[in-house]
């Protein structure tokens, strides 16, 4: 299980570092669907199979809920050929936050109630380079991505502590509501402005 | 017969605005609406929660408790002031909506946000509030941008910042229960504080995580976005307080109340700041709102029951001035390009009332003497005169700055070249509401006694802090 | 009590006035009626002069826990003094309006009333949190009447200017009001500390315009002379009652000299603008700095009867003054009853202005008595200046405008003989002698000296303020820079990096804190 858990690790951030450099939307949506996959393992050594399942599925709703709205929007060329740009310097901010986790993993795991190093720094990995994400972009669908990024690494650390049936249901409906509100504010993006009545 | 309070206040209002979300008839929608949060005000009032009613051979009990996934929504008597007042509040905005156009997306999802953060105010344990709230801000993206308008991104601002304030008030919640468990832990007892407070800075904006509301207010309908920066902060602060009643060695703590104050002056002054060198209408509401908070702020950081009762004076001066400043603001939206000063040259001598409306609401928050926030800014500048002389005084140069805005708008939209004489065209319901909002204002700030009716129970909520 | 019967009075006849003008806005007895309200509102102070020092206290605020105060009146000596000042300048306005070529206007008669009513009410204030509310009502007002009258929107950057003044003004009333509260009392005018007593002072000169000088209204107003003077006027005894209600010795010590020689300056710049302005209208603005100066300096002397006195003589003299448009010989040589009142000779009104009080510098005597002697001078030099003949004017008209006339000139002789602390007082007998003849001499001397002599009407603001333009423009410059500063932190912040830019922000303020948290 541990070493399982390593592996979610390690699939969190090639995750999380590809969707912060992927020019295909495409890419960055399977990515995300990815993390969920690897939140879900790292869930499995705290939390019951079937809250774990929840958030899962909850996940990958929200994945197919913003890929669905993407794809049927026309694509940019302005801004699918050029974003994501420096991407040298996206992914040395990907080392800072990744030192940064390796820093304060040992004392968020004693704060956590010693859930573990690896969904420690799976959560802070997540958390981190969601943040990073919000940080760097003001497009819908990239700052959507973030923000379930980040709420996914704080799931996982939450649900080491926290096994509440409402808890868990009040955060699927909100990681679904913000890929509805992403959904929705791609849609209004692509209106023409209306005049001031 | 027996019907549970939070059925009443938490699921109707959301089922109510579910179908609501239907209609389109901008009147009926309006009146209805207004008309059902007047009346559930009215019941918050005069109702009692727990006690049984016997009307025309019928018992009637209004149970306070709901429960739900193994957890309870629980509304205890001692909260219905707090309904009469954000049902009260709510009943303004959803009656302004007849005179406003664009706007008949705020009574169906303004019901649903209204009954969510109601709901984060009866969960037990209250700590689970923050997911009602983050489940009640991402209803109001809705609110904030129709399908016909491209999302500014102010918008996105908003989500991303009130979204981050959940986990960190969740995760603060859980640190809580470990210091309660080992009152000795100081390390544990500042982890937890400061995790708190990061929550909450996101959540109640607090400087400098407030860059979304100007932005906000330049990008949306400044009515709906009233609506918002009233009811959310609102019941932010409620549930802030909430913390303070509930944790007694964060409540007693010198270094929250040298937090909360170092964090309400910072609103002020630097919202006073901006507001006197904005040259936009709908930001300089938006500096005004975000000093408004840091009163709030203020007042809880004087720790005593005076600053309880000032937190609640504020609340009703708030309500008004928000709700008129707003409506006037939505007016005067309709008749020009944009807010900028540049755009609204003159704009007085054609909606007079709408100029005077946000004139007087601007120097209301401005604790200009007469209008509805002067009471309890006075009240509170003594206080906290008597506790720091430093922090009164910075508290007046924040008054300052945003006496500075009010002129300052006054001028933009009296000031033009070109006169052609006085002539109101502002419709009938609007130069009514804009009246009656105006008299509310004046009402509120030579009476104060007039808002004690329901604010005299309202600190009863909270078991330490309230009495 | 009767302080709200006069108040009654006057909004009553304010109500009549403007709601006959809305229902029937061509009948004549509007006039009648505002006449009538303005005569029974000055009998009624009258009839308070004879109950002083009565006080009336309405119900506390509630929360009772929060708020120590309640709206309080007074009907002392000073305060009715005053309200007679404000009353009687009323009436005079409304019985000269007949001589005026816009007679019939109602709504002026109204505003006219309802200034009134809150001016006594403010004369009235007995603490700062009464003064505070009676104040804003009346800068509303105020402001209100000036966007209704001044149909010109570039003009009401005066208005708006003054507002924002007066506004500053009520800001640092409240300031004191906090102040006094750092000692734990509720604070009144009766428990000004050496802390307090400075602010107030400072508030009451903001709104005159001494501290600092300035100058709100300094373009010509079109409200002339009747409605412009109850404007001007009775705004300016509103906030002149603060001066008379600072105990003496309630000023620190550190602040005074400052405060004496910025006041001293004001006196003389208003004492010179007003000797050269080329007619009394044109040089109202310096007449309200000149002579508020004046009842700033004396309550720095901890001489209140003295900055009271002034008061009454800036609202009686001046008004006398200002409502004086008709050539009637023997009202003209009337008009030097006013000349009397101001000069500070024994008996007089201002008799007690100098009276010896505390010590100032004894060099400072010489600018203060030179701004006195300008400001006197200025005064004769307009009561005897040719007045133009209103042929078409019908007779009953000229009488009723010489009882408004003789009206202003009976109380200004009235309060140097009897009733208050003012009266019957022989003062500093140098001072005014001096005075006296300083201005005898000037007024000999000004035709033949150039200097002396007024500038046109339109070089007035230009070439006198020019100081005073300088420093608005350095306020101007290090508002946009401001500006200019706060626009890049704004647009640094809602940018696109903004988000990174609030962490770093998070992250300083929490280590600041960290740091200096007790």
């Amino acid at each position: 299980m541990v070493l399982l858990s390593w592996i979610a690790v390690a699939i969190i951030l090639i995750s999380s570092t590809s969707i912060l450099i992927a020019r295909n939307w495409r890419i960055s949506v399977a990515w995300l669907a990815a993390q969920y996959l690897a939140m879900f393992i790292l869930l499995l050594s705290h939390a019951p199979l079937g809250m774990a399942l929840v958030k899962l599925i909850a996940g990958w709703v929200s994945c197919a809920v913003i890929g669905m709205t993407r794809s049927g929007l026309p694509n940019n060329p302005a801004g699918q050929g050029i974003w994501p740009r420096a991407r040298l310097f996206r992914l040395f901010a990907v080392g800072a936050v990744g030192v940064i986790v390796v820093g304060v993993v040992p004392s968020v795991n004693h704060i956590m109630a010693d859930a573990g190093a690896a969904i420690a720094s799976g959560a802070l990995l997540l958390a981190g380079i969601g943040l990073l994400h919000l940080g760097m972009t003001s497009r819908i669908l990239r700052v959507t991505q973030g923000l379930l990024t980040t709420l996914a690494g704080f799931e996982i650390l939450y649900a080491a502590v926290e096994g509440s049936a409402l808890i868990t249901a009040a955060l699927a409906a909100i990681t679904l509501g913000i890929a509805l509100v992403g959904a929705y504010l791609m849609i209004a993006s692509r209106s023409i402005p209306a005049e001031a009545s | 017969m027996t019907i549970t309070a939070p059925t009443i206040w938490i699921f109707f209002p959301i089922l109510l605005g579910g179908s609501l979300a239907f209609v389109r008839n901008r009147k009926f929608l309006s009146y209805f609406s207004a008309t059902v949060a007047v009346l559930l005000a009215l019941m918050a009032q005069f109702v009692p929660i727990d006690k049984a009613l016997l009307i025309g051979g019928i018992s009637l009990k209004i149970s306070p408790s709901f429960a739900i996934l193994g957890r309870a929504l629980t509304i205890a008597s001692t909260e219905g002031a707090l309904l009469t007042l954000i049902y009260g509040g709510a009943a303004l905005w959803f009656f302004g909506s007849l005179a406003i156009y664009n706007t008949t997306q705020i009574a169906p999802l303004g019901f649903i946000v209204i009954g969510l953060l109601v709901a984060s105010v009866a969960v037990q344990p209250f700590l689970y509030a923050a997911l009602f709230i983050q489940l009640a801000i991402l209803i109001s993206v809705p609110m904030l941008v129709s399908l016909s308008q491209p999302p500014g991104k102010g918008v996105l601002r908003f989500l991303i910042y009130q979204t981050l304030a959940m986990p960190f008030i969740l995760m603060a919640g859980w640190l809580l229960a470990g210091v309660e468990a080992s009152p000795g832990d100081l390390a544990l007892a500042v982890q937890a504080a400061s995790m708190l407070g990061l929550g909450f800075a996101f959540l109640l904006a607090i400087f400098p995580l407030y860059s979304w509301i100007p932005m906000l207010m330049e990008d949306s309908h400044p009515f709906i976005v009233g609506f918002l920066l009233w009811i959310l902060p609102t019941m932010a602060l409620i549930f802030l307080t909430g913390f303070l009643d509930r944790y007694s060695w964060l409540r007693t703590s010198p270094q929250l109340a040298f937090a909360l104050r170092a964090a309400g002056l910072l609103m002020i002054v630097s919202g006073g700041f901006w507001a006197a060198l904005e040259r936009h209408l709908g930001r300089i509401m938006a500096f005004g709102v975000i000093a408004e908070t840091g009163f709030s702020l203020l007042a809880l950081s004087l720790n005593t029951s005076a600053g309880i009762l000032i937190l609640f004076l504020l609340i009703p001066a708030r309500t008004l001035t928000s709700a008129l400043w707003s409506f006037g603001l939505s007016v005067i939206r309709n008749r020009v390009k944009t807010m900028r000063f540049s755009d609204v040259r003159g704009v007085l001598y054609d909606a007079p009332l709408a100029g005077a409306a946000i004139v007087l609401a601007t120097l209301s928050t401005g604790a200009f003497p007469l209008l509805a926030g002067f009471p309890p800014r006075l009240a509170l500048w003594q206080n906290l005169a008597s506790v720091s002389s430093s922090a009164a005084l910075w508290m007046g140069i924040g008054i300052l700055g945003l006496l500075m805005g009010a002129i300052r708008s006054l001028a933009a939209m009296s000031i033009t070249e070109e006169f052609t004489g006085w002539s109101s065209q502002e419709s009938l319901p609007q130069r009514l509401i804009l009246g009656l909002g105006m008299l509310g204002l004046f009402i509120l700030g030579t009476f104060p006694r007039s808002a004690q009716f329901f604010l005299s129970d309202l600190p009863l909520m909270f078991e330490r802090l309230g009495r | 009590m009767f302080v709200f019967v006069t108040v009654g009075i006057l909004l009553f006849a304010a109500t009549a006035v403007l709601l006959l003008w809305i229902f029937l806005p061509t009948h004549r007895a509007a006039w009648l009626i505002a006449i009538s309200g303005g005569a029974l509102a000055l009998v009624s102070v009258f009839i308070w002069l004879a109950n002083p020092s009565a006080q009336i206290q309405l119900p506390a605020w509630q929360p009772a826990a929060l708020f120590g105060q309640s709206l309080t009146f007074t009907s002392d000596l000073f305060a009715s003094t005053f309200a007679l000042s404000i009353v009687a300048l009323s009436l005079s306005i409304l019985f000269t309006a007949v001589v005026r070529d816009n007679f019939f206007n109602p709504l002026a008669w109204a505003g006219n009333l309802a200034l009134t009513a809150l001016g006594v009410l403010a004369v009235t204030a007995d603490n700062l949190l009464t003064l505070a509310l009676i104040w804003a009502a009346f800068d509303l007002t105020e402001l209100i009447i000036q966007f209704r009258f001044v149909e010109d929107p570039k003009r009401t950057e005066g208005a708006i200017t003054a507002f924002a003044f007066h506004a500053l003004g009520i800001l640092v009333l409240l300031w004191a009001d906090a102040a006094g509260a750092t000692g734990g009392d509720s604070f009144n005018f009766h428990s000004t500390t050496s802390q307090t007593g400075a602010y107030l002072l400072i508030a009451a000169g903001l709104r005159i315009g001494v501290l600092p000088l300035h100058l709100p209204y300094a373009g010509d107003s079109p409200l002339r002379r009747g409605f412009g003077t109850a404007l001007r006027m009775t705004s300016a005894a509103s906030s002149l009652i603060l001066l008379a209600r600072i105990p003496a010795g309630s000023i620190a010590a550190a602040f005074e000299p400052y405060l004496l020689a910025f006041t001293t300056l004001a006196a003389v710049y208003g004492g010179w603008m007003w000797l050269r302005a080329p007619d009394e209208l044109t040089g109202r603005p310096f007449w309200l700095i000149g002579i508020g100066s004046l009842a700033v300096i004396a309550t720095l002397r901890g001489n209140l009867a003295g900055a009271a006195a002034w008061s009454c003589a800036l609202i009686l003299c001046g008004g006398v003054l200002f409502l004086s448009s008709e050539p009637q010989r023997w009202l003209t040589r009337g008009l030097w009853v006013g000349a009397f009142g101001l000069s500070s000779l024994p008996f007089s009104l201002t008799a007690s202005g100098w009276a010896n009080t505390t010590p100032i510098f004894f060099l400072l005597w010489i600018p203060l008595l030179l701004a006195h002697v300008m400001l006197l001078t200025g005064f004769i030099r307009y009561i005897s200046h040719t007045r133009i003949r209103n042929e078409d004017q019908p007779a009953w008209a000229k009488n009723v405008y010489s009882i408004g006339i003789l009206l202003l000139l009976t109380i200004n002789l009235l309060l140097g003989f009897f009733n208050w602390s003012a009266s019957f007082q022989t003062g500093n007998l140098t001072a005014s002698l001096i005075v006296s003849f300083l201005t005898f001499t000037l007024v000999r001397f000004t035709p033949r000296l150039r200097i002396l002599n007024p500038v046109r009407a339109h070089w007035v603001r230009p070439t006198a303020s020019t100081w005073l333009d300088w420093s608005y423009q350095i306020m101007q410059t290090i508002y946009k820079q401001t500006s200019r500063a706060s626009a890049v932190l704004t647009t640094m912040l809602e940018g696109e990096s903004g988000i990174m830019w609030m962490l770093i922000f998070v992250a300083f303020l929490i280590s600041f804190f960290a740091q200096n948290a007790p």
